[in-house]
């Protein structure tokens, strides 16, 4: 096998374990925002709104927050999470910006930051 | 009570960082409390600034980040005080989280969240505070939601009416062992919290000319009378939830 060969199996194999990886922590996030929200599973798409669709609240958002610390073994923290959607966002901005798929991202971060000081 | 009062004490202040915790906090450490142990949720800032306002006062200041929503970090938090301090003298119970909504509109997770968080964490901690303490005095804060219905208060309300009961309860099975448990209830006290009410400057505004004593309620208001609580002179008040609104529950 060239080197050039080996380096593009290796980049398809971290790019596959991200994948996965990412699939994994959208399972247990929508088993999570199906029990906080009493939502239906089909509800739960990387695309949807936490707010905007999927009709979650600003309490509603501490309470999934805290299940995730729960679940993933991290503390997410509230700032952290809306400077991962932009910077300067107002209110709106956020409930528009916040998807399941962002909180996927968010929560992956989070973990391979808990990862690299371990 | 002289700073010579509180001298050798070692307090406990959950949802110490803001608002009522820290107007606690402050006059615990003005009354010169030898270590004052701040709990709080996350906001790292708000808690330092919380710690260099205690140090200025010449109280030791321990900073206990902690979501007292988990049992476990409930245990944690204790554990943490035990090595630090070794015992409790003071405990007052601030953290709450809630949304300003109808009671009819929450749901089950709300509900449990705001219940976990504002009342039962309070007997968690109590729990833990019992091997740790001799002689040691409770406040929990609550508020007039507990027995009046407040529009948008759905959320908090009831949580503070368990909270009072706890108290009650908790008084009385205490009381032998010699620790005091009371609460302070407030009206509408202007902080981050209230200033999230819906419309809450107009409702500030009615509140206000509505309160016999004509203003709204401070952080200090209620802290000072955490303090007398937490004094000798109430020595002999056991369980019983202490109102601070400017008369506005009276009219």
């Amino acid at each position: 096998m060239s080197d050039l060969e080996e380096s593009f199996l290796t980049k398809l194999e971290n790019e596959m374990a991200t994948l996965l990886s990412e699939q994994e922590i959208f399972a247990r996030l929508s088993v999570i925002l199906e029990d906080a929200l009493r939502i239906a599973p089909s509800k739960v798409t990387p695309e949807a709104k936490v707010f905007n669709d999927l009709g979650a609240e600003s309490l509603d958002l501490l309470d999934i927050r805290f299940r995730v610390d729960e679940a993933f073994g991290f503390r997410t923290k509230e700032d952290e999470l809306i400077r991962s959607l932009g910077a300067g966002l107002s209110a709106q901005d956020i409930q528009e910006k916040l998807t399941v798929r962002s909180l996927v991202l968010y929560i992956k971060n989070c973990l391979k930051g808990k990862s690299e000081v371990s | 009570m002289t700073s010579a009062g509180r001298k050798n004490l070692t307090a406990l202040v959950t949802g110490g960082s803001r608002g009522i915790g820290r107007a606690v906090c402050l006059r615990l450490a003005a009354e010169g409390t030898e270590t004052i142990i701040v709990n709080y949720l996350e906001n790292d800032t708000e808690a330092e600034q919380t710690r260099k306002l205690i140090e200025e006062r010449s109280s030791a200041c321990i900073l206990a980040k902690a979501n007292l929503f988990h049992p476990a970090e409930v245990d944690k938090l204790f554990l943490a005080v035990k090595e630090a301090v070794g015992r409790l003298d003071i405990f007052v119970h601030c953290a709450a989280v809630t949304a300003f909504k109808p009671l009819r509109d929450i749901r089950p997770n709300q509900w449990d969240l705001t219940m976990n968080v504002n009342a039962r964490s309070f007997l968690l901690c109590v729990q833990k505070c019992i091997p740790l303490m001799k002689d040691g005095k409770i406040v929990a804060i609550s508020s007039l939601g507990s027995s009046r219905a407040i529009p948008n208060y759905g959320a908090l309300g009831p949580t503070k009416a368990a909270l009072e009961s706890t108290v009650r309860y908790l008084a009385v099975e205490l009381a032998p062992s010699g620790i005091r448990v009371n609460a302070v209830s407030g009206g509408f006290v202007k902080t981050d919290s209230t200033r999230k009410f819906p419309g809450a400057d107009t409702l500030a505004e009615k509140i206000s000319l509505r309160t016999p004593a004509r203003r709204l309620g401070t952080p200090d208001d209620i802290a000072g009378v955490a303090m007398f609580l937490l004094s000798p002179s109430a020595s002999w008040i056991c369980g019983q939830t202490i109102v601070v609104d400017g008369g506005l529950s009276l009219v």
